[in-house]
């Protein structure tokens, strides 16, 4: 099953109204391809919402494990609409122990949905996070159709490279990403990072 | 005037069932719509104590009823039988038990904290000759433990083989309890075995005799724990979640469907359509609820498969 946005939109919406039925709130961020459709930045379909921190009290903490109470209603709501148990996941949510980009939680766009509210990476964080998915996984995965769709700058890309330095020092990660940097137009990205 | 609620209906529908099978029982009652089904004693009175804020006289009534004739009440399936309900069940079922307990000495589970009651002292059971106390007579018979069960069990299939688990389901006790019970009516003669596929089967042994002694069995047998289960979890889940958002009452059914599937085949009900995706299983669910009950209440078992069910003709009933 793949959603559109309006399927993922849906999706939240009975989520967020199931929780608020039994009683539960909850706040999450999420990044990756489901996030660009909600911001409508792509258009291409996605099989899941990657969840990647649990936000309380205003603070990021890690999404693994979900509590209890959301992996129930997700899977229920994936009962019923068809989408699978794990439509929602935590999968990405490791990001966060090496560290989101500065500014992270200031630039998530808000959405609420009943007793739900989804922090959705902005641009500028998708464009970090794309840079980086797309060095790790290389030229012809899905990452690199994304971030060109993000029409990103020299200065985003630059930014983005040296956060992405934070998660991986390695010298082998450093000629991918200038590589990387290269395919997008900054040609003297390794003077930079 | 507001119309009456899907939760209303059923709540309405299930107090009627409830008093009918009391009536049967001898509480002072108008209906009885189950003279030739088998009364099971403690999923009723788990039933009548989930449905006690909606009928305070059929839980006075049936109250004095326990009071009277506690002796006939199993605790042991009490027990059992809560410890595979859902909280809001044993919640409901504390005070009734407490208040029994005030009363007259039982080892029932429940809360301690009885609301103030008089026994009315209307209760009456003359006799349990009658087919639907055929359960009872058992107790009567083998006392309050697992080998009334079985008996009961047995003599109402007299022509099926049951493993130890089968029989633990039905009986409501432990398969070790069953299994103890059962080596005793062997030696007894009652019992005879057979290995199927490396497990034991156990049917009745000296079927005519047995039968004659058991007296008259009902047409009718179901299972009454999975069913009132299943009877209670609809009405909860239409009182919680029928003025919902269409979406919510989907997910609702359809997570009450997959918490009830195995209920819904121990009782041999016919399922509603769960494969369907979309809100009209909201629809499905309550219509199907609705003759589920109305059908019990009423005495009707065209609700029923064929499989669990046992139908005695009246020519081969002892």
């Amino acid at each position: 099953m793949t959603f559109d946005s309006a399927g993922m939109d849906s999706a939240l919406d009975a989520l967020g109204a199931v929780l608020e039925a039994r009683g539960h709130a909850y706040e999450i961020a999420s990044v990756g391809g489901s996030s660009l459709l909600l911001l409508g930045l792509t258009t291409r379909a996605t099989n899941d919402l990657d969840v990647v921190a649990l936000v309380q009290n205003g603070r990021y903490a890690t999404a693994e494990p979900l509590p209890d109470a959301l992996v129930e209603a997700v899977r229920d709501v994936g009962d019923a609409l068809g989408l699978g148990e794990r439509w929602l996941n935590s999968g990405p949510t490791d990001l966060l122990r090496l560290g989101l980009p500065d500014g992270f939680a200031e630039r998530a766009v808000r959405r609420g949905y009943g007793s739900l509210v989804l922090h959705v990476a902005s641009r500028l964080d998708q464009i970090h996070l794309k840079l980086y998915a797309s060095v790790d996984q290389g030229p012809r995965s899905k990452h690199v159709a994304d971030l060109r769709l993000l029409s990103p700058t020299r200065d985003e890309l630059l930014a983005a490279a040296r956060w992405t330095r934070q998660h991986d020092p390695s010298d082998p990660f450093r000629e991918e990403l200038v590589k990387a940097l290269h395919y997008f137009g900054v040609e003297d990205g390794a003077d930079h990072i | 005037m507001a119309p009456i609620t899907s939760s209303a209906a059923i709540e309405q529908t299930l107090a009627e069932l409830a008093w009918s099978l009391w009536t049967e029982l001898g509480v002072s009652g108008v209906f009885r719509h189950h003279s030739d089904w088998n009364v099971d004693l403690e999923p009723l009175i788990i039933l009548t104590a989930a449905l006690a804020d909606v009928d305070p006289r059929l839980r006075d009534e049936s109250t004095d009823w326990c009071i009277r004739y506690a002796r006939l009440v199993a605790a042991a399936r009490l027990k059992t039988l809560l410890s595979l309900g859902d909280s809001e069940t044993r919640s409901a079922f504390g005070e009734y038990s407490a208040t029994v307990r005030a009363h007259v000495r039982v080892n029932w589970p429940g809360g301690d904290r009885p609301r103030p009651y008089e026994p009315t002292g209307r209760s009456r059971l003359d006799s349990l000759g009658r087919a639907a106390l055929f359960g009872l007579r058992q107790r009567a018979l083998f006392g309050t433990g697992a080998r009334a069960e079985i008996i009961r069990v047995l003599a109402s299939n007299p022509d099926r083989a049951f493993s130890a688990a089968e029989l633990a389901d039905d009986a409501a006790f432990t398969k070790r309890a069953v299994e103890h019970e059962i080596e005793s009516l062997r030696l007894a003669g009652l019992v005879t075995w057979t290995a199927l596929h490396g497990r034991r089967q156990f049917k009745v042994a000296r079927r005519d005799e047995l039968l004659a002694f058991v007296g008259s069995r009902p047409s009718w047998t179901p299972r009454w724990a999975p069913l009132i289960r299943v009877l209670l979890g609809g009405y909860r889940l239409l009182a919680r979640v029928d003025s919902m958002p269409p979406v919510v009452r989907d997910v609702e059914a359809r997570k009450y469907l997959r918490a009830m599937r195995a209920n819904i085949e121990q009782a041999d009900l016919t399922t509603p359509p769960a494969s369907n995706v979309g809100i009209l299983l909201w629809d499905e669910v309550v219509d199907w609820l609705q003759r589920v009950t109305l059908a019990l209440a009423r005495g009707n078992p065209d609700i029923f498969g064929e499989s669990r069910l046992t139908s005695v003709s009246s020519s081969a009933r002892a």
